[in-house]
């Protein structure tokens, strides 16, 4: 958790002292997306490589995944909620 | 993008399942790490160069709190509903909907608290639900909003989701989203063994 602080810390420090052109703006819009292609790949590789999760995954998968859904689910209902009551509150 | 998130998901799960040696588990480790620091590096520039953020973010005040509570509310009746269908004791649902998609530190916790297989629930689901954030997120920032964005990532907003939502957002709502991830985060070694021994 410190480590992305301090990375985030020393990004914004650098941030501030760039001028914000365009160009830089598109460059590191493209240099994030391909970071993030390969971090989605690198995680899903983790994952297909697991070889316990696979295991448990026919056992508890399926359990699993109720859990996820319905934990999101219920999150991103209570989230937009709220966030239909900050935009109530600012107006 | 969402297109390509998925590809790029489904396409690292069947290398690893098919075609990657075992051996690589650590090194794929070791790239997502770099991968995700260099991200978080990029993040940190984008906030840098958006002078105005910290002023927006005044705006935010108690309001930041509120999406980190509303959160832990729809993590908990969602694990108390997915536990009752398949008759979890309440402690049990309650902590492993606790996790809030951080599936390493839930998956520990509960296989040293309770059972090897109630930590494997807890790290599949939790596994489960980074993987929805990650599909999510730009999906909700179009069709509902910013801030609904960042409700499936849960603690992982502040650091494996928080580049996706970067890019699917706005700058102040990178703020909000570390600053509910922290938090998130904090509670998960907390609150587990807390709701587990209710």
């Amino acid at each position: 958790m410190w480590s992305i602080i301090i990375v985030l810390i020393v990004g914004m420090v650098i941030g501030a002292n760039l001028k914000p052109k365009d160009s830089v703006k598109k460059a590191i819009s493209k240099l994030q997306f391909i970071g993030v292609m390969i971090l989605l790949f690198a995680m899903g590789a983790g994952l297909g490589l697991n070889e316990d999760l696979l295991k448990n995954l026919k056992s508890m998968g399926l359990e699993a995944f109720t859990f996820a859904v319905l934990t999101s689910a219920l999150s991103i209902f209570f989230v937009y909620m709220a966030s239909k009551f900050i935009v109530k509150e600012r107006s | 993008m969402s297109l390509s998130i998925i590809i790029a998901i489904i396409v690292g799960i069947f290398s690893g399942m098919l075609i990657l040696p075992p051996s690589w588990a650590a090194h794929m480790d070791l790239i997502t790490t770099i991968a995700l620091n260099i991200l978080i590096l990029f993040v940190g520039i984008d906030l840098g160069m958006n002078k105005s953020i910290f002023k927006d973010l005044k705006h935010h005040g108690y309001i930041i709190l509120m999406i980190p509570t509303a959160i832990i509310a729809g993590s908990l009746i969602g694990g108390l509903v997915a536990g009752f269908i398949y008759h979890y004791d309440y402690n049990l649902s309650l902590s492993v909907g606790a996790g809030f998609g951080w599936y390493s530190l839930s998956g520990i916790l509960l296989s040293k608290l309770h059972s090897a297989e109630l930590g494997a629930v807890a790290f599949l689901t939790n596994v489960f639900r980074e993987l929805i954030a990650v599909v999510m997120i730009p999906v909700l920032a179009k069709y509902l909003n910013d801030y609904t964005a960042i409700a499936p990532a849960g603690a992982t907003s502040m650091d494996t989701t928080l580049p996706l939502i970067s890019r699917a957002t706005k700058p102040e709502i990178v703020v909000v989203s570390f600053i509910n991830g922290a938090i998130l985060s904090a509670l998960v070694p907390i609150l587990v063994p807390f709701l587990y021994a209710l």
